[in-house]
């Protein structure tokens, strides 16, 4: 039977009706229905996100003097599965990156499962970190002479620290971690939020080969370098320290050694030196003992230097005057069933201000006991004994000063000579510079400030005054005694630095044994001082732990007291500070005799 | 034939046809453009990622020279370089300060033939 043309035009109808219907409703599917999971799928293998990552700050001195760097650096890594002539990719990063033969073609071999579960070469080798971008554009150069394939190279970065040793407590490092980049001690720590920066990202699609295209990125944020950080520490002068510091320890031999030159009237430290030290760019197998910053995490017996504080505090409370007649027993005196002695052969009546020039230790004792074991305690407080200073370094410790009721009989006539008290050496110099600064505590700072990338400003750090020790004519009757230390008369005549009027106090404490008592003939020695001492410009301390002294006498006096003055000539002349030319005069007529004495 | 159908089998559409053609002139052209722009964004996006590669290179030798100058001028290196051309540096000896010259704040002047104020605090003899 022949069916009508119009019954055939309907079934064609139908057919293609239910055609376009199944392919509807196959769109509805796939476009509704199960949109999420298509799009999630395409947003899957073709965009990806970035990481743009941030360059770290750098570390400079007060000069901007790089002390901390970046030195770009490339990985190396290899996709095995593009790699056709192995052999030859084999041999040629053997002899650029100078490894093994053999160790590059195991690392070569490396498998990997693939999504089929097969076994297969392994699309990501990291042959070698770290190549410096000289050996990494030779390699590139020959793989495309040679036409090889499959060898790539991620940009990375190493942290170089151009001045090796020096400086290498204040300025730390970093170490790599799952996390990034983290300082690890010094400012590298205490700024590390400043210095890391922040990675940026960005989100964009790749082709089927999985090749970026840039016409298609989408939201990116730049990546934010790290801010520069700038120290208060010159490096001119820092340079003089570690000379100086380097000579005086190759004559002495002492077991550590710490030196830091600071500005008391901003509380800047401009120099700081410990031994033993260690290179920053070679710190395998470093002691711990080495990487000891000690003039912020060692405690020691300020000894004699401490004297400065108690007789300060005596004048301030108004016991004495800077007259007032002491008995010193003629070196003997018993208190609490033990005897102080003074050095040499004891004093009978001494002044106050004869006290602090001879460095008697039954003078202060007897300044301590009419102060008492409470305002005693107070002044020292008050000094920053006790509590951390604030400096923005990593790991300060704020000492031991045992509060009155823990003391013992004979605290009294211990501590005022700076025994029983635990300070750090950055401590000690902050007393003295309050001293120089005419009874203001300032905080020390090691910080300058702090600049973006872009060079604008984040931070800056003026100088801190904490407090109001003493008054400034109490201090100025102390700094008249201290100039008298340093001078023929006092312990310190070898501090002297020509031209200038220096003022200063020497410390020779016998060392605490570990199993308790003290050790005999084992000193920790110091001079703590500052000039020009009318307009203090510059506060130093030189301290040694038990130095060996050959046939130099082991006290402050001879062995710090000198590399506080060469170091104080050497820096005077670098800041161009104007010297008197009446002690200039003075020095040159001392100068002049001691050479004729010679000949 | 009627002249008439001959007219009419004759007649050609001009409008209709220049409809169609211009509809597929715009059609082709639009698509044409539209292919061109889409390369051309292409085109932008590569030159754009090899400027920045570009940008990335020159920084990357940047910081590679700095990191060196900063290497070669640091006070480590001076101090080796010192020990090591012994006679380069042997010529540098440090003035004794009786010889420094220092000079004194000075007066402002207001003419360049007017002496300045300086002192020799200590001169050579």
């Amino acid at each position: 039977m022949a069916v009508s043309s119009r019954k055939r035009a309907v079934w064609l109808g139908a057919c293609v009706a239910l055609g376009f219907t199944v392919f509807s409703l196959r769109l509805v599917v796939l476009q509704v229905a199960r949109a999420d999971h298509y799009r999630a799928l395409a947003v899957e293998k073709h965009s990806t996100q970035q990481t743009i990552y941030a360059r770290r700050g750098s570390v400079t001195d007060v000069n901007g003097v790089p002390l901390a760097a970046n030195e770009p650096v490339k990985t190396v890594v290899v996709d095995a599965s593009l790699v056709r002539r192995m052999d030859v990719m084999a041999e040629l990063l053997s002899r650029h990156l100078q490894m093994p033969l053999a160790e590059v073609k195991e690392r070569l071999a490396r498998q990997t499962k693939g999504a089929d579960g097969k076994m297969q070469p392994s699309r990501y080798i990291v042959i070698k970190r770290e190549v410096p971008e000289q050996i990494a554009e030779t390699l590139r150069e020959e793989v495309a002479k040679l036409n090889l394939r499959g060898l790539l190279f991620e940009q990375d970065s190493v942290r170089v620290y151009p001045n090796g040793s020096m400086l290498c407590h204040v300025v730390g490092f970093v170490s790599r971690q799952d996390t990034g980049v983290k300082g690890v001690e010094g400012v590298e720590r205490s700024m590390d939020d400043y210095l890391k920066g922040h990675d940026g990202v960005r989100f964009t699609e790749r082709d089927r080969t999985g090749k970026e295209m840039p016409a298609f990125r989408h939201l990116e944020r730049p990546a934010r370098d790290g801010a520069t950080v700038k120290l208060t520490v010159d490096m001119v002068l820092q340079d003089i320290v570690e000379s100086e510091m380097d000579a005086a320890i190759k004559q002495f031999r002492p077991k550590m050694a710490t030196c830091i030159l600071m500005r008391p009237g901003t509380g800047e430290i401009l120099a700081i030196v410990n031994r033993p030290n260690y290179n920053l760019n070679q710190r395998e197998g470093v002691p711990d003992e080495a990487r000891k910053n000690r003039a912020i995490m060692d405690m020691i017996e300020p000894g004699s230097t401490f004297k400065v504080v108690t007789t300060a505090a005596a004048l301030d409370a108004k016991l004495v005057r800077p007259d007032t007649s002491i008995f010193c027993e003629n070196g003997h005196f018993t208190y609490g069933g033990t005897t102080l002695h003074d050095s040499h052969s004891g004093y009978g009546d001494l002044t106050v201000n004869d006290i602090i020039v001879k460095s008697s230790n039954i003078g202060v004792a007897k300044l301590g006991l009419k102060l008492g074991d409470q305002l005693l305690y107070e002044y020292i407080r008050k000094f920053g004994f006790g509590e951390r200073t604030g400096v923005q370094l990593p790991g300060e410790i704020g000492g031991i000063i045992h509060p009155p009721h823990s003391w013992s009989k004979i605290s009294i006539t211990h501590i005022p000579m700076g025994h029983e008290v635990g300070a750090t050496p950055l401590q000690v110099i902050s007393a003295l510079c309050t001293i120089a600064n005419r009874g203001k505590l300032m905080t020390p700072q090691i910080i300058s400030s702090i600049t973006s990338a872009t060079g604008e400003g984040i931070a800056s750090y003026p100088p801190v005054e904490v407090r109001q020790v003493i008054p400034p004519e109490v201090a100025e009757h102390l700094v008249n005694a201290l100039k008298e230390v340093v001078s023929k008369k006092g312990t310190a005549a070898l501090a002297h630095v020509p031209g200038f009027s220096v003022a200063g106090k020497t410390g020779t404490a016998q060392k605490t044994s570990p199993t308790g008592g003290y050790e005999h003939g084992h000193y920790v020695v110091s001079f703590a001082g500052f000039f020009p001492a009318d307009k203090p410009e510059l506060c130093g301390l030189v301290l040694m732990d038990d130095p060996v002294p050959g046939n130099t006498p082991n006290y402050g006096g001879y062995i710090a007291a000198p590399v506080f003055s060469r170091i104080g000539q050497r820096a005077a002349r670098y800041l161009n500070l104007t010297p008197n030319p009446e002690l200039l005069k003075v020095a040159g007529t001392l100068a002049q005799n001691e050479d004729g004495r010679r000949r | 034939m009627s002249v008439n159908r001959r007219r009419n089998a004759n007649l050609l559409p001009v409008a209709k046809i220049f409809l169609v053609g211009m509809l597929l002139l715009t059609v082709g052209g639009g698509a044409l453009f539209y292919v061109n722009a889409k390369n051309e964004v292409h085109r932008n996006g590569q030159r754009k990622k090899d400027l920045e590669r570009e940008l990335v290179s020159l920084e990357t030798k940047d910081e590679v020279i700095s990191s060196r100058i900063a290497k070669l001028s640091s006070f480590e290196a001076l101090r080796k370089r010192q020990s090591q051309d012994r006679e380069v540096f042997a010529k540098l000896v440090p003035v004794p300060d009786n010889l420094v010259v220092r000079m004194q704040d000075s007066t402002p002047v207001n003419r360049d033939d007017q002496v300045r104020t300086v002192s020799n605090l200590h001169p050579a003899r």
